[in-house]
């Protein structure tokens, strides 16, 4: 049973013969705005005609009869089984895994190089097995119902960058029923009544209530990404690096992370339903999960700030990154701009310095003298600073990083600065805040705040692939803007996600002349100074609204002594009716 | 209530034995005024003591300062006393102490004694103590003329004669108009007619006019405010009040106008705290609820008041629910038109056939928009500017009296300063004025350092239809003089300094003429709000209070009396800052300035090459409400959003 995979074009898709293999691929170019999939229209199950062929990826070890349940649910599907392979990817099983008898036509065993273990090898390696459009992902102690795969792949057909999720639910535990029960239930359309005690993952659900499933929940849909039944689109998968090989745990939030980085959506259908044969190992271990993935996931994931709160340390993955272009810029400036860039009190922070590097001469030179001595310069400062780094030209995007700077040199950030770009860049969920520095003739300079998965999402939806950023290597001149192919992924971010600009006093940033110290312990008291600055603003305002809600409550005064007033009255005129009755 | 009745012991233990006149406007009922022998200047005039009477003391006591102005028209009806006190209950909470300014004319001389006090929030209290016994009445036209700023009291046209149990509501704010015994005549004036128009509050059958054979002033009859209650009509016969007979209400003319020095746009709240409130029949009287609770309810009559329109301020919009109140639909339709000038956003799905008398656009405009739209601010602003318009042209004091047939008068002129170095830019500014509508101007364009003869120049003028003064300045005139030298060309009662680059809506100067004439305030202009920065092809919506006496508005759109201009001299003869100076110095003596919405203004931020801006951009990039990518005018621009 192994080695099937899928027909060739030739001899396979009886449903779609007139497509040739292009067409069967290509998937409408919709946008979706963050996280609001609510544009897309499924086609109900059943009634549709499917293209994309599937790839389901089961991690597996020492698991064999959950794994016969498993691939006797997935034999009961009703997307067409042409379209349809199985990859299991045996995680060294002592015995080793075997293919069942009943199980989907197409399916494969796969074996996790020698050598290597966990769960994201075995789903790595059935990944780089996986020959089908889309990835499905589901784990071996699971029985998906039989439109399960098709409410999956509905979503993937009208959208290239969907990640979608299955609803499962979680039974008591105990013993499950055979692979031949599965199968029969599945088939007939009747699998609950075989896990008629199963309930939701309760935190997961309550997400999905606040959230209107996942639709409001912008920029951090991702963290309910798992790899119990979850699809993916395999190019998407491979842009992002696939799967995290040294993780044995957490490795379905981390692949979820780059791949909202990816500029994926985050789609859960309820009507991909499956169950969960007895809780999961963070139902029964909570803390336990947590206490050893909250040692891994703050080093990939910067998103979850709660991880980072030591004030010093470095992080494998930065917040944000700051690019610095030293091109035609004096040693000076470029020195602004890092050394202000690294002595913010967001510290979990990169900066790349862009420059001819490799002109640089090697051999016997005068030292005060030679032609790019301001690039020397830069280059001797930060040699061996880790968190500066030096490419020739601007890395095309910061992914994993979810925040980009590009910082003219010559500009310094306030202490709080990257801090104030990132609160206003989520406060909305902007994809790009511009910073007016200052003006020319030409045009205003700016600095650009970009969210990666903003820009990332916008080259799928534009399809030219093409990042805006390395393209304009300044940073910094826009002053034709309509002119150049910036303002049209700038125009797409906006539409899929808003854009803003703002003034660079407002967020703290100064021309190096102007810049404060970076020495001592000034970026404590500067935060401390642009924090009371802040909360003096702050208190104006609320000064303001105290004044409003004090109007509001005048009129509301008068209304009420209106109505006191009236009140009496009342009591006068039936008063003196009573009189006039009685006298 | 209690403070009013404080306010008539305390002036009768003052006058012992002597008499004590006590007149009332705006209370729904006297109540224990009553004891006190209390007149209602809304109700039956043809009992009040003549004026030549006397007292020791004369009180008018008024709900609000609107009641204020409509008991100023009947100020002439008063008698003398010498010690004058007028008591207003309540006043929104942004009116200032209603210090009476009397002239050096002789007739207040014998004034020795002035008091303004707030005995309670929110209530005014004038108490005036004269040498001799004087007319009241110069007392509450005094008072009136405070609360409004010290502008001069008036109704443009001709004089009006008020007949009838409150005919003053169709002449609220006038102290020249002329009332009159309901069966007439209207007493002569300097040895003329009393009056050219009159207008008569009467029943079903209204007596005989005694006087238009010999004094040829023509008399309109409408009906009293209890001939139109839904019970009334709703009786045998009633229907034909309505159809054909006294109460017809097919057209505007037909209810009492909205007192728009009284009751308008000012302090409109464009970002509001509170939810869509509804006006409905509530006990038989309009009433605006809002989440369970009251917040105003209206007269009996349907005069809308400042206080009502004050307390109301927060509400996002108000749904309308056209349902019988018993107190008919008069009152109803002044409701609606009331709160429409004040610009309160009006909506409802349908109009009643019976509300002709709004009139065919404000019947439109107030169905024309949904409860989500409101939800915008943007549109929700929009909405309320389309209502104000129209209802104070419509069913302002001024507009009624020429649809009842006074002479109608000319409309007010103004003329435009356009001054510019780029002859490229003439056409664009002539294009923003060859656009305007419901205004009369004439341009005055000080070319400055070009000549009139430039290719650019005479193109744009040539395809110019409206009247135009061509000024050349050379290039060493300083920017100020030369504006100054075009207010010399200018044969307008206003003066509008205009930009050659910013947009400006087609109602530009028709609604600075609207706020010149609710505002009070010698000079009007509004603020950017709008913002276009061309070097970074944004527009932004700015947070700008609007709607109020300021100190700035834009250079682009300072709209000044001309007497105001000429007080000051005109512009500083400087190169630059001269827009502030000038502000200052309105400011400074004694004048006011008043900046209206700014939804009909773009200013176009260019690119420092061209112009030297002392704002950096940042400045137009702080406290904004909202940006937009290109150029993105308001609904009311009626500009494509092409970038320009």
């Amino acid at each position: 049973m192994t080695g099937t995979g899928f027909a060739t074009p030739d001899t396979a898709s009886p449903t779609s013969p007139a497509h040739p293999s292009d067409d069967r691929t290509a998937v409408p170019r919709a946008a979706v705005r963050h996280n609001d999939y609510g544009s897309l229209l499924p086609p109900d199950l059943g009634t549709w005609e499917p293209r994309l062929r599937v790839s389901v990826v089961i991690p597996a070890h020492d698991c064999q009869e959950a794994l016969d349940r498993t691939l006797a649910g997935l034999a009961a599907q009703t997307y067409p089984a042409h379209l349809m392979e199985v990859v299991v990817a045996d995680d060294g099983s002592d015995p080793q895994m075997r293919v069942p008898e009943i199980t989907p036509a197409n399916t494969r065993l796969v074996r996790v190089p020698e050598g290597r273990w966990g769960r994201g090898w075995a789903r790595q390696t059935g990944a780089t097995a996986a020959a089908g459009d889309i990835l499905h992902w589901v784990d071996s102690d699971m029985v998906l119902d039989t439109e399960h795969v098709e409410a999956h792949m509905r979503w993937h057909h009208l959208l290239s960058y969907a990640v979608v999720m299955g609803d499962v639910r979680f039974t008591p535990g105990g013993i499950g029923p055979s692979a031949d029960e599965v199968f029969s239930a599945v088939n007939a359309r009747d699998a609950e009544k075989l896990f008629d005690e199963s309930t939701p993952h309760e935190w997961r659900a309550g997400v999905l209530e606040e959230t209107r499933w996942l639709r409001d929940a912008g920029t951090g849909a991702y963290r309910l990404h798992s790899g119990a039944t979850t699809s993916v689109p395999l190019t998407l998968l491979r842009s992002v690096g696939g799967v995290n090989t040294t993780l044995n745990m957490a490795e379905d939030t981390d692949l979820g992370f780059r791949l909202a980085q990816a500029g994926a959506v985050f789609i859960p259908d309820p009507r991909a339903r499956g169950w969960h044969l007895g809780p999961s190992t963070v139902m029964i271990r909570e803390k336990e999960v947590h206490r050893h993935n909250w040692s891994v996931l703050p080093d990939l994931i910067p998103d979850l700030r709660w991880l980072r709160t030591h004030p010093r340390r470095t992080w494998l993955v930065p917040y944000v990154h700051v690019v610095v272009d030293a091109r035609d810029a004096s040693y000076e400036d470029v020195r602004a701009s890092v050394d202000s860039a690294l002595a913010g009190t967001l510290v979990d922070v990169a900066v790349t310095v862009v420059g001819p590097w490799t002109d640089l001469p090697t051999g016997r030179r005068p030292s005060l003298d030679e032609p790019l001595l301001d690039l020397r310069l830069v280059r001797n400062l930060y040699a061996h600073e880790p968190r500066v780094s030096f490419t020739e030209e601007a890395p095309a995007d910061s992914a994993p990083a979810p925040f980009r700077l590009t910082l003219p040199a010559g500009w310094a950030l306030g202490a709080e600065s990257l801090a104030e770009l990132v609160e206003l860049a989520e406060r909305e969920e902007y994809g790009l805040l511009s910073v007016a520095l200052d003006e020319g003739p030409s045009g205003v300079r700016s600095a650009r705040f970009e969210r990666t998965a903003a820009f990332a999402r916008a080259a799928l939806v534009s399809g030219d692939g093409r990042r805006s950023l390395g393209s304009d290597p300044d940073g910094d001149i826009d002053g034709d803007i309509d002119s150049d192919i910036d303002s049209d992924i700038d125009g797409v971010v906006h539409e899929l996600f808003g854009s803003l600009w703002v003034g660079a006093a407002e967020v703290g940033v100064t021309t190096a002349g102007e810049a404060e110290p970076v020495a001592g312990d000034t970026a404590r008291w500067r935060a401390d100074s642009a924090r009371r600055k802040r909360e003096a603003e702050s208190l104006r305002s609320e000064v303001k609204s105290l004044r409003a809600e004090t109007e509001r409550l005048r009129a509301k005064n008068a209304r009420l002594e209106d109505e006191l007033r009236r009140g009496s009255l009342k009591k006068i005129i039936s008063t003196a009716r009573l009189r006039g009755k009685t006298g | 209530m209690s403070l009013l009745i404080d306010l008539v012991r305390a002036a009768r233990e003052r006058a012992g034995k002597r008499r004590v006149l006590v007149y009332c406007a705006g209370l729904e009922t006297l109540g224990e005024l009553e004891a006190y022998g209390a007149m209602d200047l809304d109700g039956d005039l043809d009992g009040l003591p003549r004026a030549e009477e006397g007292a020791a003391e004369i009180l008018v006591l008024a709900r609000t300062a609107t009641d204020v102005r409509r008991a100023a028209s009947l100020q002439s009806l008063l008698a003398m006393a010498p010690r004058v006190v007028v008591a207003v209950l309540e006043t929104p909470h942004w009116y200032t102490a209603p210090v009476l300014s009397p002239t050096p004319a002789h007739r207040w001389r014998a004034l020795v004694e002035l008091r303004v006090h707030q005995p309670k929030q929110p209530a005014w209290v004038v108490e005036a103590g004269f040498s001799k016994p004087v007319p009241a009445g110069r007392t509450l036209a005094a008072t009136a003329r405070a609360f409004g700023g010290h502008r001069m009291d008036a109704v443009a046209g001709p004089v009006g004669a008020l007949a009838g149990p409150g005919a003053a509501h169709w002449r609220p704010g006038d102290p020249n108009a002329a009332p009159a015994p309901l069966t007439g005549p209207v007493p002569d004036r300097f040895g003329a007619r009393g009056a050219d128009l009159v207008v008569r509050t009467v029943g079903e059958e209204p007596p005989p006019w005694s006087g238009v054979e010999t004094t040829g002033e023509t008399t309109v009859d409408r009906p009293v405010a209890e001939l139109m209650t839904w019970e009334r009509l709703g009786r045998p016969g009633g229907g034909k009040i309505l159809e054909n007979g006294i109460g017809d209400l097919s057209e505007p003319w037909t209810i009492p106008p909205v007192d728009s020095r009284s009751v308008n746009p000012m302090n409109f709240v464009t970002v509001p705290t509170l939810g869509t409130a509804d006006l409905s029949s509530e006990s038989g009287r309009w009433t605006i609820t809002c989440d369970g609770g009251t917040l105003t309810s209206f007269d009996a009559s349907g005069r809308v008041t400042d206080v009502d329109v004050s307390r109301i301020r927060q509400v996002r919009g108000v749904r309308v629910d056209w349902r019988h109140s018993h107190t008919g639909p008069a009152a109803a339709l002044r409701v609606v038109t009331g709160l429409a000038a004040a610009g309160v956003p009006l909506i409802c799905e349908t109009v009643p056939r019976w509300a002709g008398a709004l009139g065919p656009e404000l019947a439109r405009l107030i169905t024309s928009i949904d409860e989500p739209a409101l939800k915008d601010d943007l549109e929700r602003e929009e909405h309320s500017i389309r209502l104000r318009r129209e209802a104070l042209r419509l069913h302002g004091v001024r507009a009624r009296w020429e649809q009842l047939g006074a002479p109608v008068a000319p409309a007010a002129t103004v003329s435009v300063l356009l001054v510019t170095r780029r002859p490229e830019m003439v056409g664009f500014a002539l294009r923003q004025l060859s656009r305007q509508r419901g205004a009369t101007f004439e341009v005055i364009l000080a070319l400055h350092g070009v000549p009139a003869t430039h290719p650019g120049v005479a193109e744009a003028l040539a395809s110019f239809e409206r009247p135009i003064t061509v000024v050349e300045a050379d290039q060493q005139t300083v920017f100020g003089t030369v504006l100054n030298q075009a207010a010399a060309r200018a044969s307008g009662s206003f003066l509008l300094k205009m930009d050659d680059d910013d947009w400006y809506g087609p109602d530009f100067i028709s609604d600075l003429l609207l706020a010149h004439s609710y505002s009070g305030a010698q000079v009007v202009g509004m603020v950017p709000e709008f913002v276009y920065l061309a070097s970074i092809g944004v527009t932004v919506h700015r947070e700008q209070i609007t709607e109020q006496i300021t100190n700035f508005i834009a250079g682009g759109t300072i709209f000044s009396e001309r007497s105001a201009f000429e007080a000051v001299g005109g512009f500083r003869p400087l190169p630059g800052t001269i827009d502030a100076q000038f502000q200052h110095a309105v400011q400074a003596a004694g004048g006011q300035i008043y900046r209206t919405q700014g939804l009909g203004y773009i200013l176009r931020r260019g690119n420092v090459a061209n112009h030297t801006w002392r704002e950096p951009i940042g400045t137009f990039l702080r406290r904004n409400k909202r940006q937009w990518r290109g150029f993105r005018p308001s609904a009311l621009m009626e500009l494509s959003t092409e970038t320009p």
